[in-house]
């Protein structure tokens, strides 16, 4: 097999070409990944660890992300370490007036062939006692894991070399070398070329950078999030737990909230780690390539836990940071060949949801370089799917980089 | 290994960071067993300067090894803010900000 096989570099060891780089490494497919930084120095070491679709619109996005699942619970026991575990998780409801949504929700989430479940009020308190009085109901999804990101980065970076796959961390991609128009490698910024048949750019919020000089654009567009670490010390539960009110921060819908919760888009998310602390999201904001902290953003994380777990008064916070997630207009991520580069492919762009969504798009990115069919039509993910007001927006909101 | 693995797993492995309860044999394992090759990962995947220090007092020791290992540690253990662990019951109160709907 490897004879025949295209040589192919990937560029950015993030979650997302670490997947490609394990599932193209056990196919016997020649494979080099390549990082300016160390492995997994990205966003993919600034986010949380959750696997979701509960989150997901129902449809075809919520079918991308329970195939992820299914192929993450394959891979999970030869990956080794990683904390995965398979809790499920919960949205719970803000006020009487999520409920109606949120049983909608449910039924269209039922209608797509996923097993989720309305919850009412005394179920809820059942499920998660530490929850306010006040809380009308959730909505509970059982397939939903969570692990550690690096880990998983890590754990995947670690079995691709013991099947033969080349690692260059450290070493920062100049440009995407051509030869008759076809991509021919990459060639590094300390001057050297490393050839190859194909070229697969994952590299998250950066990934216009490396596009742009081939007169390719894509609408990825840097969108922060902050997480709160607690020190370790009272835990509110086991399950993981976020708002209903996220989804409507997720696709940028219209909210009922405090204007600050409002300002940074600010949803809770309760994610219970094995460290015996706890995280507390999120926040969403497009605010350029910066993530240096902001108080701000941080009490207001603080002050909607507490909105819906009042007795975390008494815990105490650790430390916060932010990270960067690669968002598109369409909230799906671009994983496709480029028609204009041939030999040239792209995977990045999956926002919130790369740690849960690395999996299939390391199986579709290999089964386009394989020519085999994929498991799931690919034209939603398409490279050149953006019309070109799409383009010219996502350019604006570019032009918030620091 | 050789030398690095009489350290593992026994009274004689120095612990690193108290409040996580990470031994050098831990950092050696995880940056043998993932080929990590820097420090703010190997911090994140064993915790080590993670706790309650927040790396004020392991720091030293943990940039003092991973420089050993060939490593520039500059910049892994950078505090990031709050630099001291504060009560959630502090961010009650503070802007409360009305709601979306009414500005
Ligand atoms: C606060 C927060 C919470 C999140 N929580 C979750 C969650 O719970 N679940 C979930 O599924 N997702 C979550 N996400 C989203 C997830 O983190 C991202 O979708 C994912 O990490 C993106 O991975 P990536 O590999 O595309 O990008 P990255 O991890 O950023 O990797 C890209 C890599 O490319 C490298 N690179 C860039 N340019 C070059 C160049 N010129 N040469 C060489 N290398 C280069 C970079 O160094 C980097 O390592 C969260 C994100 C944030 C910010
Ligand atoms: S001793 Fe644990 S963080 Fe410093």
């Amino acid at each position: 097999m490897t004879g025949q096989s295209p040589r192919v570099v990937v560029v950015g060891a993030g979650v997302i070409g670490a997947a490609i780089t394990f599932v193209l490494s056990r196919a016997g497919v020649p494979v080099t990944l390549v990082d300016r930084g160390p492995l997994g120095g990205g966003t993919s070491s600034r986010c949380d660890g959750n696997v979701l679709v509960i989150d997901k619109d129902p449809g075809y996005q919520g079918a991308l992300a329970h195939l992820s699942q299914e192929l993450l619970h394959a891979w999970a026991g030869e990956l080794g370490e990683i904390e995965y575990r398979r809790p499920g998780s919960y949205l719970a409801l803000a006020g009487d007036d999520e409920v109606e949504p949120a049983r909608t929700w449910v039924a269209d989430q039922r209608r797509g062939g996923l097993d989720f479940q309305y919850l009412e009020a005394a179920a809820t308190h059942r499920a998660m006692p530490d929850l306010a009085a006040d809380v009308p109901g959730s909505v509970y999804s059982p397939t939903d894991s969570t692990l550690n990101p690096l880990a998983y980065v890590a754990a995947l970076v670690a079995k691709s070399r013991q099947r033969g796959a080349a690692t260059r961390p450290h070493s920062p991609v100049a440009a995407i070398a051509t030869s008759g128009g076809r991509a021919a490698g990459v060639q590094l910024e300390d001057g050297s070329t490393l050839a190859a048949d194909v070229v697969v750019v994952a590299a998250g919020v950066w990934t216009p950078d490396l596009l742009e000089p081939l007169g390719v654009t894509v609408p990825i567009v840097p969108r922060r999030g902050h997480l709160v670490v607690t020190t370790k010390g009272p835990r509110f539960g086991d399950v993981k737990v976020m708002e209903f009110g996220y989804l409507m921060a997720k696709f940028g819908r219209e909210r009922t909230v405090p204007a600050d919760v409002d300002r940074y888009g600010v949803a809770l998310v309760y994610e219970p780690t094995r460290a015996g602390n706890f995280i507390l999201g999120s926040s969403r904001e497009f605010a350029g390539f910066d993530t240096t902290p902001n108080p701000d953003v941080l009490r207001a994380i603080v002050r909607r836990a507490l909105r819906f777990y009042p007795a975390m008064a008494e815990a105490s916070v650790l430390r916060g940071f932010a990270g960067l997630r690669p968002w598109t207009p369409d909230h799906l991520p671009v994983v496709g060949w480029v028609p204009a580069v041939p030999g040239l492919l792209v995977a990045a762009g999956h926002e919130g949801d790369g740690i849960g969504l690395a999996a299939v798009t390391g199986q579709l990115v290999g089964d386009l370089i394989r020519q085999e069919r994929p498991p799931l039509p690919m034209e939603p993910l398409a490279v050149d799917r953006f019309g070109p007001d799409v383009l010219q927006e996502a350019g604006v909101w570019d032009k918030t980089r620091i | 290994m050789g030398q690095d693995a009489d350290l593992s797993g026994s009274d004689r492995d120095p612990v690193v960071c108290r409040c996580e309860a990470v031994r050098v044999g831990d950092l050696l394992g995880a940056r043998d067993a993932w080929a990590i090759d820097s420090l703010r990962q190997l911090k994140l995947l064993t915790r080590a300067g993670m706790g309650i220090c927040q790396g004020r007092v392991c720091g030293p020791l943990l940039e003092a090894l991973a420089r050993g290992w060939g490593w520039d540690p500059t910049g892994a253990l950078a505090s990031r803010p709050p630099a001291r662990p504060w009560p959630m019951q502090l961010a009650r109160g503070t802007d409360e900000g009305g709601r979306a709907d009414e500005r």
